[in-house]
């Protein structure tokens, strides 16, 4: 609790109260384009052209791109999932974004040198601003628990209410392993384009590693898969919770990142 | 009592401008003033002090206490105003007075207010509508509130207003003679030591060229002349081995060194329609500095000649 009476904390809130609603009205918007797209598939016709095409496709190159066909988009309880899926990787872009920008952020705002003027160690400096991010993931995600309700019930698909606590705890986990991720790597370096690079370069890793992964089937890289293993597709369509050994994983990520960035920061230059 | 001590301090940085050697002692109840022109190395011998750069070779002392080991006690004792100080815009300044109060245990608004209403700071203004020189005076009020033992001020007067100019240097000499305050502070402005200052050292390329008394700086027997006078005076110039001679328009610039009457003698024989006579600045000191040290390397050339 001593870390939440430091000024770091109050400042961290204050500064991201934009970045979060930003996010949010992206996340929104991308929902809702999600919707839309969904929905122009459905009554346009388009759904049983594209079927018509990968039928004709050898079967070889539909097993290597892995769509044998168009997934059928009249599936409510499918269209959430996607929908659920694609906000995680939204929020672990957003997390990672956040992560990356923690110590650069006080250096475009100017802040640096008023906080470390105050009499708190350089310690405290890292895990406050760790707690504060988390906070503000929360507060990001409980905004998308209400947009989750929101799309559950646009659905109706009041069943899925259900698999809320699973897939707020999926999402959380998932955003803290890229939150420590960022948090890490921006204690490390200094450039201040690195934030919005590592946190969509991460993103573009996970896709990539997926698309390696269907190619070769190796199951090293299904582990690299890192948003799969926080999936709240697999939730909603599996009924499946986020395993015991991913959410250990990531609690122990994020406390080898603060102790890895307490160390580096004890010694940086300012 | 040394309250700040510096000894052989070297610093090689890509971003910063290195230091060289730095040696100084700031005592109890100084206003020293590190004077140095621009990328001296001013404010990196501040970020040393303050455990911003925690990486050097030699050592540094605050209040006999390592910055390194034991920074989180010399800053409960000690003030800081950096040169450009940025705030979070959405906040208020009474925000950033509450921080500071809160982390410093210290509970005196009454200070504050008074402070506030002797600079006519508005607290309740958001950072982002205040003025550079609003800002300035905000991190020194947040800096001085608390009453703290060292105050250490970055460039103090760079993008003050003219009003605010004369309440900042009283304020500074009010805290250093009544509440026994140490002040630290650098500037590229030899006047400010002039008017403020107790000691002061010249920094130059990272190096601490020197270290003197105020009284040193007044008593010297430099002046810098400008002069506006009818006729070639380049004869004087020869006579009285003045060199560094520059034009300004009708006024002919130069550093004179020794006795004043003799300067005026030779200029009886011209016709001086104006002429100032002030302090010499900072490159002259510098200047002089230099010159002094290649006479006594070349005195002690020649004595090794003779020797041999």
């Amino acid at each position: 609790m001593v870390f939440l009476s430091t000024p770091i904390f109050g400042q961290d809130l204050r500064c991201r109260v934009s970045s979060i609603l930003k996010w949010l009205v992206f996340t929104v918007i991308a929902t809702l384009g999600i919707y839309l797209l969904i929905y122009n598939l459905y009554i346009s016709g388009i759904p049983d052209f594209v079927n018509d095409l990968l039928i004709s496709l050898p079967d070889e190159i539909r097993a290597l791109i892995y769509i044998e066909k168009i997934p059928d988009f009249s599936n409510v309880t499918f269209d959430y999932a996607v929908c659920m899926q694609v906000l995680l990787i939204i929020g672990c872009g957003y997390a990672c974004y956040l992560g990356c920008s923690s110590f650069l952020v006080n250096k475009n705002n100017g802040t640096l040198k008023y906080i470390h003027s105050l009499p708190i160690t350089r310690t405290c400096v890292v895990i406050t601003r760790f707690f504060a991010q988390v906070t503000i993931l929360i507060i990001y995600d409980i905004l998308l628990v209400f947009l989750n309700i929101w799309i559950a019930s646009g659905l109706n698909v009041s069943s899925f209410i259900f698999n809320i606590p699973n897939i707020f705890c999926a999402m959380l986990m998932g955003e803290l392993f890229f939150l420590s991720l960022g948090f890490a790597i921006s204690c490390i370096v200094k450039f201040q384009s690195t934030p919005y690079t590592f946190a969509f370069g991460s993103l573009l890793f996970c896709l990539v590693m997926d698309i390696l992964y269907k190619l070769f089937s190796k199951e090293i890289l299904s582990d690299l898969v890192l948003i799969s293993h926080y999936s709240v597709y697999n939730i909603i369509m599996n009924n499946t919770n986020i395993s015991f050994m991913t959410a250990f994983t990531s609690i122990i990520f994020c406390l080898l990142s603060v102790l890895i960035s307490s160390l580096i920061y004890k010694y940086k230059e300012l | 009592m040394a309250v700040i001590e510096l000894k052989s301090v070297s610093k090689n940085s890509k971003n910063r401008p290195d230091i060289v050697d730095a040696s100084f002692v700031v005592k109890q109840g100084d206003i020293f003033g590190l004077v140095g022109s621009n990328g001296s190395g001013k404010s990196t011998i501040i970020d040393i002090l303050l455990n911003y750069i925690p990486t050097y070779s030699g050592s540094v002392s605050i209040f006999d206490k390592n910055p390194k080991k034991e920074g989180t006690k010399i800053k409960e004792k000690c003030g800081y105003v950096p040169a450009d100080p940025d705030f979070l815009l959405s906040m208020r300044g009474c925000d950033i007075l509450d921080i500071t109060a809160k982390v410093r245990k210290c509970k005196d608004f009454d200070k504050i207010i008074k402070l506030c209403n002797y600079f006519g700071i508005q607290q309740d203004k958001y950072i982002g509508a205040m003025t550079i020189s609003e800002c300035k005076i905000l991190s020194l009020i947040n800096a001085v509130f608390f009453e703290p033992d060292l105050l250490i001020l970055d460039e103090p007067f760079l993008g003050l207003d003219d009003s605010k100019l004369d309440k900042v240097k009283d304020l500074l000499q009010y805290l250093n003679n009544k509440k026994n305050m140490t002040i630290f502070m650098t500037t590229d402005n030899i006047d400010d030591v002039n008017k403020l200052c107790t000691r002061f050292a010249i920094i130059h390329r990272g190096s601490v060229l020197e270290v003197q008394e105020k009284e040193q700086l007044l008593t010297s027997d430099v002046r810098r002349i400008s002069a506006k006078v009818c006729g070639n005076i380049s004869p004087i110039f020869k006579l009285l081995n003045i060199k560094n001679v520059t034009m300004e328009g009708e006024y002919v610039n130069f550093l004179f060194k020794g006795n004043i009457n003799e300067l005026f003698t030779a200029l009886n024989y011209y016709k001086v329609e104006d002429i100032q006579i002030s302090l010499p600045n900072l490159s002259d000191v510098i200047c002089q500095i230099y010159d002094e040290k290649e006479k006594n390397n070349e005195n002690k050339i020649d004595d090794e000649k003779v020797n041999v």
